[in-house]
């Protein structure tokens, strides 16, 4: 153990492509930029100072201290994050329209029900960051004026669940979540609810009723959920992987994050790579990033050479390519 | 309950940072996301921590971490 770990001599068939390298010099990730996985597989997600040492809650400390709520959706709008769910929709246009909502109670509401076959981005930020979400579901409540949020996740993510739940104790043990965070005046608290193996509650009207114990049922809109959602209340519900952009881009600036992706689309995407490929896996990349080079650059092309058929780009995205 | 404030996060962050900065301490991170704990991993975390005899004035911490993205290459352990 001491020979082959510590004194420079590892095992040669247990490494990556024969050679010790660092994660980050493997040919797999060359093309990759992680921000919604910055922190995944980096630190212990149950332990919060872990995260709080890669400068975790420093947004929701800028946003509820340094901002006001109006600024904090300016900073949305101009970063154009759109939903990473499969929508696209402007993340600070929702907030945006449930913000001005004059209600006793307001919403915000994780969707982590993730019911595309194959796909498994948001599990691993749950599992892998949980922090983030909650950080991002804070400051996300502070935009709308929402003291209450939901993470509604797949009941058949128990590793999930339980990282989350962990998270949410650590957050409310130090005070990061609950009455009057960091020394504001901002109340906001978090409850998990589990799905019960519906995918359409993964559309956001059926996970509405499905939160309120009816039913995973659609129904038309409008109403928008942003004016009338959970209980009635106005209500925004974002995907997880939107969530784990928005401390990142609180903090580093509305034209950080519109340095990478396109101009239309800014930004990373989570895919997970599974099926007839070499290197399966989870990867992050930046908008624009050609599907050729995703197959045979980052996926390292098709096993035994064999010709390219077909690719399935996941139900949100809609297409079979 | 603890109160946190602005500056209870800069000083945390900065002893974690200590913590992990001095050359005899060793991190060991093994990949427990659901996909590496079916390939094994929580097997491989507990035989290490099981196993590992204090040796030098080296501090090892064997940390669970969540998935890096090398699906294929699970069980991972950096």
């Amino acid at each position: 153990m001491y020979k082959h770990i510590f004194a420079g001599d590892p095992v040669v068939k247990y490494t990556i492509d024969g050679e010790f390298k660092t994660l980050s010099e493997q040919n797999f990730y060359q093309k990759q930029k992680r921000v919604v996985l910055k922190n995944c597989g980096e630190i212990n997600p149950e332990d919060i100072r872990e995260y709080i040492a890669k400068d975790g809650y420093q947004a929701l400390a800028k946003a509820v201290l340094e901002m006001s709520p109006e600024e904090v959706i300016e900073v949305m709008k101009e970063s154009n994050l759109r939903g990473r769910g499969g929508g696209g929709f402007s993340t600070g246009m929702k907030w945006s329209f449930a913000a001005p909502n004059k209600a006793d109670q307001k919403y915000i509401v994780c969707n982590a029900d993730e019911g595309d076959p194959g796909a498994f981005m948001d599990r691993s930020v749950l599992e892998g960051d949980p922090h983030a979400v909650i950080e991002a579901m804070a400051i996300g409540g502070y935009a709308i004026g929402a003291t209450k949020g939901y993470i509604y996740v797949r009941a058949e993510y128990p590793v999930a669940v339980q990282r989350l739940q962990t998270a949410i104790n650590q957050a409310k043990e130090m005070g990061l979540i609950g009455k009057n965070i960091l020394g504001s005046k901002f109340n906001f608290d978090i409850d998990i609810r589990l799905g019960a193996g519906a995918f359409v509650c993964g559309e956001e009207t059926a996970l509405i009723a499905s939160l309120e114990g009816k039913r995973g049922m659609s129904r038309n809109k409008p109403p928008f959920p942003a004016n009338q959602g959970l209980w009635n209340k106005p209500t925004c519900i974002n995907n997880v992987e939107t969530l784990a952009n928005v401390p990142q881009i609180i903090l580093n600036g509305a034209d950080w994050f519109r340095g990478f992706g396109t101009d239309k689309s800014p930004g990373t995407k989570v895919f997970a790579l599974g099926g007839k490929i070499n290197q399966t896996g989870l990867i992050e990349i930046p908008m624009g990033v050609t599907l050729r080079e995703v197959i045979y650059e980052i996926g390292e092309g098709i096993p035994d050479n064999k010709e390219f058929k077909a690719v399935q780009t996941g139900l949100g995205l809609q297409a079979d390519v | 309950m603890t109160k946190t404030t602005p500056e209870t996060l800069k000083n945390i962050k900065e002893e974690v940072i200590a913590e992990q900065g001095v050359d005899d301490n060793i991190r060991i991170l093994v990949g427990m996301g659901t996909c590496g704990i079916s390939a094994g991993a929580k097997a491989s975390w507990k035989l290490w921590k099981r196993n590992w005899r204090q040796k030098k004035t080296w501090i090892v911490q064997i940390i669970p971490c969540g998935c890096a993205g090398m699906c294929s290459m699970s069980t991972l352990l950096r």
